[in-house]
């Protein structure tokens, strides 16, 4: 769902850097930067983490077993980080460190870098938020990327920054969309072949969808492709093609206005050397008006690195109706030598793809409650729908409220933005899951900017009364339910799983916990003090393995209204960067 | 619509009004003591409210924030805010709660509908002074499609529209879609009527002052009227204002100062110096019953 360039005025930025600081640092400050070689083997590394997912395909993996089932009972913070002020908004980050520093966003698009030893700050980054910046939703960011000397991070007014990991000072900039007009951007940037590619959020705003690659070191615009039917991309500043097929999918001139904002950002596999991006939702949100699959909204895409032409797709939800973006990552595993990759959908089915075509190899559900599909139909991979389309706000002419259905997921998703896990060790994902329904009904007048049009109304609900969130281990070719933990407040951080048997991830509570990977155990717990909703990493340092988690409340879900805010009520704010290690 | 004396219900109206007069001092005192009446009214929105090339925001509701400041004994200070994407969302950012980034609210926003449901939903704020109807019109293109066409012209003819308005969805919907593939879409009237100009359109349907100041000095030359719209949710509305619920000495002096400049044309002035047409709340038409 929701989340803000162009207009981008130097004024707009200003660095704080703390000097001073530098002569903490434990290396050298001039050592070599991070290489493509550091970013496409940072899966198997385990003296950094360079990307977002812990290796460019996602996988949330660390094969460090130090710490373990036997161990975890010593594992205590080595210190906080406070990222300080009154910015204490959602934390959604995921770090990154290398050669001894943590890299980290954090809430209002600041930056920190930190002595990864001793937790002190070596400079900071505040990024100068224009005051026009859509506030519909928090002021999150979800983590950067390293690349060479660059820290490179996407803003809520709708930029691509890259800043110098030595001194945080800004090298260059580049626009992802005029923020005046509904662009902004809260993913972390993809590293491919010295190409730092991102997407943008804003489809509620009819921005279309557009997935951009710039060269990582001087931030040139190296090739476009809108992710909707009938639009042109680019590559060096020439047109490419167009994405699809003009009027395919799509009736008249809706494919112009049709949303499908890659917002959640990219995985990279470079065994088939494809970018998977996943595509939010298609506009507008009442599907009647737009007959057709409306390709390629709620779908993943992949890409070519080298020319952003798109190999192939999958969509998830046709003639999307519910909210259901198919924003989530869509993560690369091998398996009984096949080449496959799997993504577990708003809509509350998980999908097993072959991930040199695109075809379907399994999808099952993993929520309780999706009742808008009662299944995935494996030969051709569309939904068997269940008759809980919402309705037609033009069939409603007296101008009064359409009957009310209530459907399963919820338009937050039986998941989200944050990284499900895949361990090869077990060769299971662990899924971080929400169970809940929403009321849905036609709106024929709500008001937008002083005008009526036809709108939609929904109220979120939990399904059960005793949990909302279930972190759930699945195998993913048979579809079976390995294990889960319920949660009484909806689940909405990122988790990790590691070479010591453990599947580690954070609750709204505050818990930073961890799991037996192969039985859903609860082995170790400890509370930071806020709602967690960013997502761990884990590194090896001076022969110590260290877990670092980021702690801090907002983001969407304290914005939620009805039953659901009744399991989320009291917790306190937070902005903390959490470092745990064993004693 | 019928037509309505107008005379008759101006003496109907000010009779009302005569009788608070005596009080209309004391309830004009907003209790503002720094002196400066903050205004929230919505950025790039031509004729409505936008920022000019000198960098001073302009337009109709401007302008009358800029007469009620006066009127009140205050400054305006208007500050042009951007539309969430439901006006609930800009109500509690603008009017009674703020925001950690964009501040605290503003004490009263302009470009308010005036709507029954509305007033039952949100109970955080006063819907107040009601300013001008808003009417869903049809501006078309005589060369194109001759004199007087009926919404049945656009099963063939191309009709741009503003994504994500009244006129979008009753033309995507209406008569079981068969107009939908009529319907051009752009992101503002401005660039609507710009194609209708270049005759890449035949007609444009949206909000009649968008319109009228997007035609400007070529109004003449085309058709603006409401048209027949068979099963259309609403085809007009009332402007207003929002003030926090709990700001009662505001509430009550703007609707006294509201009243006066509605009635004494001071408001009808300001549109039509906008070159667009004024037309009465429906909210004051019916005030007499109420």
């Amino acid at each position: 769902m929701k989340y803000l360039s162009g207009a981008c005025e130097s004024g707009f930025l200003k660095t704080i850097t703390i000097a001073g600081a530098l002569i903490a640092l434990p290396m050298s400050s001039s050592a070599a930067g991070v290489t493509m070689d550091d970013i496409n083997n940072d899966a198997k590394t385990t003296n950094d983490v360079v990307t977002h997912g812990i290796g460019n395909q996602g996988q949330r993996y660390s094969p460090l077993a130090k710490i373990n089932e036997k161990t975890i009972s010593k594992l205590a913070p080595a210190y906080t980080f406070s990222f300080g002020g009154e910015k204490m908004r959602g934390q959604e980050a995921q770090p990154l460190v290398h050669n001894g520093v943590i890299y980290t966003t954090a809430s209002y698009n600041r930056v920190f870098a930190i002595n990864a030893e001793t937790g002190m700050q070596i400079w900071a980054y505040e990024h100068r938020l224009p005051e026009g910046i859509l506030p519909c939703c928090d002021v999150i960011n979800r983590g950067g990327a390293l690349y060479d000397n660059l820290f490179l991070m996407t803003t809520l007014d709708s930029l691509i920054v890259a800043l110098d990991t030595a001194t945080g000072k800004v090298v260059w900039k580049q626009s992802l969309g005029d923020f005046k007009a509904g662009h902004s951007a809260t993913q972390a940037p993809l590293i491919v072949d010295g190409m730092a590619i991102t997407g943008v959020s804003g489809g509620e705003f009819g921005i279309v969808g557009m997935v951009r690659a710039f060269d990582a070191k001087t931030g040139k615009l190296i090739w476009e492709r809108p992710t909707i039917e009938g639009h042109i991309g680019t590559l060096n500043g020439k047109p490419n093609g167009m994405t699809g097929k003009l009027n395919a999918t799509w009736p008249g001139d809706l494919w112009k206005v049709g949303g499908g904002a890659p917002w959640n950002g990219g995985t990279y596999d470079k065994e088939t050397n494809t970018i998977m991006f996943g595509v939010g939702n298609p506009a507008p949100w009442n599907s009647h008006m737009r007959p057709g699959d409306n390709l390629y909204g709620v779908s993943t895409i992949a890409l070519d690195p080298a020319t952003g032409k798109i190999k192939w797709h999958f969509q998830y939800t046709p003639n999307e109706a519910w909210d259901y973006d198919g924003t989530n990552f869509t993560i690369a595993f091998n398996k009984g030598g096949q080449k496959l990759a799997a993504h577990a959908d708003r809509n509350g089915f998980f999908y097993v793809l072959d991930r040199t075509n695109g075809k379907l190899v399994n999808a099952f559900p993993f929520v309780e409650g999706h009742s808008w599909a009662t299944s995935i139909d494996l030969k051709t991979g569309r939904p068997i729908e269940a008759g809980k389309r919402p309705g037609n706000p033009a069939d409603s002419a007296d101008g009064k409220k359409g009957s009310v259905i209530t459907v399963s997921p919820s338009f937050l998703g039986g998941t989200n933005f944050f990284g499900m896990t895949y361990s090869p060790q077990t060769g299971l994902f662990y899924v971080p899951s929400n169970e809940m329904g929403m009321d849905l009904w036609n709106e024929p007048v709500t008001y937008k900017k002083g005008a009526a049009y036809m709108g939609a109304g929904f109220s979120i609900k939990p399904l059960f009364d005793d949990y909302i969130g279930a972190m759930r281990a699945y195998d993913p070719m048979t579809g079976k339910k390995v294990w889960e933990v319920k949660n009484k407040a909806p689940l909405w951080a990122g988790s990790m799983s590691t070479g010591g048997n453990l599947v580690f991830y954070g609750t709204p509570e505050g818990y930073f916990k961890a799991v037996n990977a192969k039985t859903g155990k609860e082995v170790w717990q400890y509370n930071t003090g806020s709602g967690i909703v960013g997502s761990p990493i884990t590194w090896e340092q001076g022969g110590e393995q260290f877990i670092a988690v980021p702690s801090g409340w907002g983001a969407a879900v304290p914005l939620w209204g009805g039953e659901v805010a009744k399991q989320i009520e009291g917790i306190n704010q937070g902005a903390s960067l959490f470092v745990f290690k064993l004693y | 619509m019928p037509r309505i004396n107008m005379k008759r219900l101006l003496s109907i109206i000010i009779f009302g009004l005569s009788l608070l007069s005596i009080q209309a001092f004391a309830e004009t005192n907003a209790k503002i003591t720094s002196g400066i009446l903050k205004v929230a009214a919505y950025d790039n929105f031509p004729p409505y409210s936008y920022q000019a090339e000198n960098g001073k925001a302009e337009g109709i509701d401007v302008d009358i924030a800029r007469a009620l400041a006066e009127e009140l004994g205050l400054k305006a200070n208007i500050r042009l805010v951007f539309a969430d994407e439901s006006l609930g969302d800009d109500l509690r950012v603008y009017v009674w709660k703020g925001h950690h980034v964009t501040g605290p609210p503003a004490d009263v926003m302009l470009h308010v509908p005036y709507d029954e449901n509305l007033i039952k939903q949100e109970d955080k704020v006063n819907f107040i002074a009601p300013y001008a109807e808003e009417q869903v019109v049809v501006a078309a293109d005589p060369d194109q499609l001759g004199n007087n066409p009926q919404i049945t012209a656009f099963f063939s003819n191309k009709i741009g529209v503003e994504r994500v308005t009244m006129a979008d969805g009753y033309l995507l919907g209406a008569f079981r879609g068969q107009m939908r593939n009529s319907v051009v879409h752009f992101y503002s009237i401005g660039e609507a009527v710009q194609a209708m100009f270049n005759k890449e359109v035949t007609a444009v349907m949206g909000t009649r002052t968008e319109i009228e100041a997007a035609l400007g000095d070529a109004k003449e030359n085309y058709q603006i009227g409401l048209m027949a719209m068979p099963g259309i949710a609403k085809a007009s509305w009332d402007l207003g204002m929002a003030v926090k619920a709990t700001n009662e000495d505001l509430t009550k002096s703007i609707k006294v100062v509201m009243d006066k400049l509605i009635l004494d044309g001071t408001i009808k002035k300001i549109f039509n110096k906008h070159g667009t047409s004024y037309h009465i709340p429906a909210a004051i038409i019916n005030y007499p019953q109420e």
